[in-house]
């Protein structure tokens, strides 16, 4: 008896786009889809909106009470924080540590708070939440890492979303992300997981790049990658601008 | 309307930088000053990280002094020679200023060393105007005609060695002594995001002892060359260089120095050199109560490269 295949996946692209999948492979699991699997951050704008979708594909969401957790995990890197004390009177850097393996961008969207849909012991096997970021577990003193976290969410790379994720008639979902226009380019992971009653009952994992498009790409691209062609040509165009700017403002002065 | 600067790496009011150019361009074409001194302080306080606002008014300097440096050097008022002299130094100094930027950035201690320098010339330079205004008026209050002190360079100077000829200016001096100057120059270029005219004027005239229709076009044809330097230094060092927002504040420049131009002729500027001494003396009140003030997040982070 089939009669409750949900193969249903949501999708809402500018409000338009339907698709249709069939068939599922286990009697629950989860099906995601996202909005767009590249994202280009263009000059002009101050952050990008991604929308993710999915639905629970199972036999009994009418009498079972299903949890979904959405994850998007950046590529991890180095972060160098540093406190600042007083000094003489002054505000001063002083110390700094070297935090390991931080993700660049990490945000998580859930139907309820994370420790009322599992134990602490399942979220941690599953590196669920801040708190269980491998950078959590060094030996540098908490009030970094507790810094880096402000920090990280005062820019809205670590967004842990408070509100809860609505699934409508049991069965479909969708999170809204917000990568601000710092966010680094590079592939990011977005993962979603299907709890009842506590235990893990399905993951998906889906690739989403992002990358700086256009023309603000190609600034911040030659400026790092080509350091020195980018200061002579900041150099000419300044040199250029500005004999410009006197040239035109010279005739309009002499016409008026 | 907003812009994503790709180099500051934050979005920012394409109007606000043009008003803050345009109100910066407007006073620099009333008292002939190049307001690089006013504009980097402004961009720090918009939340732009200090680096990028040094390195990038750098370049919005270079910018903006060219067509003057070629109106001065068209009417003969640069000294080649000397200008050549003073940029072998502040080519040394742009250099020295740029690695000393680099090091401290690399420690986290960038942000102080600007704020502190900001601190330290503005304060002087406020504090200096406001004096030569009181004095100025205290002058005509008892009736005398206020009178420029007549430049006159002091006689130590001769004793230096490698005595050189400048023709154009009318001068023999130790050809290390404008090497000197343009070395200083050349590292508050590079550390203050400034052309420097505030502390090469004086030395011109006062140190050594130039005439005054070379001083300005020759200091110009020295800012050009040292404020390019710093750019490139700065975009090989540490990637601070925002042309996007350099360019932006060009634009407000060139409008507000042309208005302020004009209002230069028609207004008496001396009842405004005092308005411009508060003006400084602001600026260093503020950048100075930010260092005393606990901030609000007293954590920085700062991604390593992969």
């Amino acid at each position: 008896m089939m009669r409750f295949i949900f193969t249903l996946v949501f999708g809402i692209v500018f409000g338009i786009v339907f698709t249709s999948f069939a068939l599922p492979l286990r009697a629950q699991e989860i099906v995601t889809d996202i909005s767009q699997y590249e994202i280009e951050l263009r000059h002009s704008f101050t952050g990008e909106t991604l929308l993710l979708f999915g639905a629970i594909n199972s036999d009994d969401v009418e009498s079972a009470r299903y949890e979904i957790v959405i994850a998007i995990t950046g590529e991890a890197r180095n972060h160098l924080v540093r406190k600042k004390e007083r000094v003489f009177g002054f505000w001063v850097n002083t110390e700094a540590k070297l935090l390991e393996n931080v993700p660049v961008y990490y945000a998580l969207a859930s139907t309820r708070p994370l420790s009322e849909i599992a134990d602490a012991e399942v979220l941690a096997n599953l590196k669920l939440g801040i708190e269980n970021q491998d950078f959590t577990a060094t030996a540098v003193p908490v009030d970094y890492i507790e810094g880096l976290i402000r920090n990280k969410e005062d820019e809205r790379l670590f967004a842990i979303s408070t509100e809860e994720m609505p699934v409508t008639s049991g069965v479909l979902f969708r999170a809204d992300f917000f990568f601000p226009a710092t966010v680094p380019s590079g592939s990011y992971t977005a993962a979603a997981y299907l709890f009842k009653d506590g235990v893990l009952l399905g993951r998906t994992d889906k690739v989403i790049r992002i990358d700086k498009a256009g023309f603000e790409r190609a600034v911040y691209t030659l400026a790092t990658e080509q350091p020195r062609l980018y200061g002579i040509m900041a150099v000419i165009i300044a040199l250029f601008a500005g004999w410009l700017a006197g040239f035109v403002t010279r005739r309009k002065s002499r016409l008026g | 309307m907003s812009l994503y600067f790709p180099i500051a790496e934050m979005s920012l009011n394409v109007l606000l930088l043009l008003v803050m150019g345009g109100g910066v361009g407007f006073l620099s074409g009333m008292f002939g000053i190049g307001g690089g001194f006013l504009m980097t302080p402004l961009l720090i306080f918009t939340g732009v990280p200090p680096a990028v606002a040094v390195a990038t008014e750098a370049n919005q300097i270079t910018a903006s002094s060219v067509s003057g440096a070629l109106a001065h050097f068209r009417r003969g008022g640069v000294d080649i020679k000397m200008g050549l002299i003073l940029m072998a130094g502040g080519a040394m100094g742009s250099f020295t200023g740029a690695e000393i930027f680099a090091y401290l950035n690399s420690i986290g201690q960038l942000d102080l060393l600007i704020s502190l320098a900001y601190v330290f010339f503005l304060g002087a330079i406020g504090l200096l105007m406001l004096w030569e205004n009181f004095t100025h008026w205290l002058a005509k209050a008892r009736g005398k005609k206020s009178r420029k002190r007549r430049p006159r360079h002091p006689a130590w100077i001769h004793a230096w060695p490698h005595q050189m000829k400048f023709k154009k200016s009318h001068l023999v001096v130790s050809i290390y002594l404008p090497i000197l100057i343009g070395f200083m120059v050349g590292v508050l270029a590079a550390i203050m995001g400034v052309g420097g005219g505030f502390v090469m004027i004086p030395a011109l005239i006062y140190i050594l002892g130039m005439p005054g229709h070379v001083v300005v076009g020759t200091s110009l044809f020295q800012i050009v060359f040292v404020t390019a330097l710093v750019t490139y230094f700065h975009s090989v060092n540490t990637q601070t260089v925002d042309v996007v927002m350099a360019l932006v504040l060009l634009t407000g420049g060139v409008i507000g120095a042309q208005l302020g131009a004009r209002m230069g002729y028609k207004l008496k500027a001396e009842q405004f050199r005092t308005f411009l001494a508060l003006l400084v003396l602001g600026v260093c009140f503020k950048m100075g109560f930010d260092l005393f003030t606990a901030p609000d997040e007293l954590f920085s982070v700062m991604e390593m490269a992969r």
